[in-house]
């Protein structure tokens, strides 16, 4: 079970590394694995979720086609003044090792955030999966799709501003 | 919607707005205008990192809190504000059992109301934009937002960082009101001070306080990280009492929630909470 997860995990963020150097369209089928992840209790009672996982991306694409058309659908609408496009942030050293997360911003809202680059270490992802519960993990996958307005988290500093989701929100809007 | 959104960098952090991108763009920039300068104020009278701020003085026993009333770089309402924080940080000592306590952080301890303050000002600058013709916005201040709406507006989303990559949302917390605070360990490090046991926290990695007030909503989170494993009866109570609802990670056994903040977060009402 455990291995499992571990696996549906390093898909999530393999997908995402390989499809974050495409174009927006295709970063934002990257939320379509997600949505493969989300109903856990699959992930439970189907041990082959995690072998067929990585070779999924018709599913993947059926799944995020509309989701897209309804963007575009509604950004002709909008004034010129709410920002769409991808926003990539400076690797940035976390204790884990460099990290560097790309935000993609649709009429000014955050849709989906794209790691570009990870820590090379096993032990991480070993990690994430002992702390947070399978079920709120996927949750977390599944959140990123939404619209979100703004960023809650520990403080950050003026320095550690830029490298934050919420700069990537700010960013968009100006 | 769209919207329109700044930001400015000031207290050691970055404070942003966003409002809706219908309000007036003038009306927008000059109630922006004054709300930052506000908050640099702010920031000069109680930033213990300027040696002749107050807070300052305070700390190195020039000032005596009685003794307000006279200092030149005070003006009379900042008196009363100065004693309006004094007031918070001793409400947030009592309610957290000494978890927060602005009069011990450190090693050793010392005076320090950074921890209420930022709240606080967030609170000030929200309500002034609010006054200046800005009834719907969202003020965020380092990582703790200030909701508001002006009534029939569908509310917010705020997302809640995941702590332990930087590049994810735990979750999406709809609001149309109120505050929502995040206190943790990972941006800077072991930073909270648990004045108990006279260390840096440990135990929890992040904890996240949303109720009507910022102010109160960052001093409860700052001292769940305080409390460290022993948060949860403390943050049951906050619930049961107070209505802040709250929303915990930690090293060892994950995540934690109050029942209440379901409300915030649908999406929670699907997973097992855990026990």
């Amino acid at each position: 079970m455990r291995k499992v997860l571990l696996a549906l995990t390093l898909t999530a963020v393999g997908l995402a590394l390989l499809l974050s150097f495409k174009s927006r369209g295709s970063s934002i089928a990257a939320l379509g694995t997600t949505s493969t992840v989300q109903n856990n209790t699959e992930a439970n009672t189907s041990a082959q979720t995690g072998a067929s996982a990585s070779p999924s991306p018709s599913a993947t694409s059926s799944a995020a086609s509309p989701k897209t058309s309804s963007s575009s659908s509604s950004s002709p609408s909008s004034s010129k003044k709410a920002a769409s496009g991808t926003y990539t942030g400076t690797a940035v050293d976390t204790r884990y090792g460099p990290v560097q997360v790309q935000a993609v911003v649709s009429d000014g809202k955050l849709t989906n955030v794209n790691v570009l680059q990870v820590p090379d270490n096993g032990n991480y992802e070993d990690q994430i999966v002992s702390i947070a519960l399978p079920e709120l993990k996927s949750e977390a996958l599944a959140a990123q799709s939404g619209n979100i307005d703004s960023i809650s988290g520990a403080t950050f500093t003026s320095e550690g501003y830029a490298q934050s989701l919420q700069a990537a929100l700010d960013q968009a809007g100006l | 919607m769209s919207l329109r959104r700044a930001a400015e960098p000031v207290m050691g952090t970055v404070f942003s707005v966003a409002v809706p991108e219908g309000c007036d763009p003038d009306l927008f920039a000059a109630a922006w205008y004054e709300a930052c300068a506000l908050l640099h104020r702010i920031d000069e009278v109680y930033s213990p990192f300027l040696p002749e701020s107050p807070v300052s003085r305070i700390r190195d026993g020039r000032l005596s809190p009685g003794d307000l009333d006279g200092q030149p770089d005070l003006s009379e309402a900042e008196i009363t504000e100065f004693r309006e924080v004094l007031g918070l940080c001793a409400q947030l000592r009592t309610e957290t059992r000494g978890a927060f306590d602005a009069w011990a952080v450190g090693d050793p301890p010392s005076f320090d109301p950074c921890g209420a303050v930022k709240g606080w000002a967030a609170e000030r600058a929200s309500r002034l934009l609010a006054d200046r013709g800005l009834p719907a916005h969202l003020l965020n201040a380092g990582g703790d937002v200030r909701l508001r709406t002006s009534g029939a507006g569908t509310g917010w989303v705020v997302g809640v960082e995941d702590p332990h990559r930087p590049d994810r949302i735990l979750l999406r917390l709809r609001r149309s009101e109120g505050g929502v605070a995040t206190s943790g360990t990972r941006q800077r490090g072991a930073h909270v001070w648990d004045p108990l046991h006279r260390r840096p926290a440990s135990g929890l990695v992040q904890a996240t306080v949303t109720g009507p007030d910022l102010a109160l909503a960052d001093g409860y989170a700052t001292a769940a990280i305080a409390f460290g494993t022993e948060a949860r009866p403390f943050l049951t109570r906050l619930a049961e009492r107070h209505g802040y609802e709250s929303f915990t990670v930690d090293e060892q056994t994950g995540v934690w929630w109050t029942p209440g903040l379901e409300e915030y977060v649908p999406e929670l009402r699907d997973v097992r909470r855990p026990g």
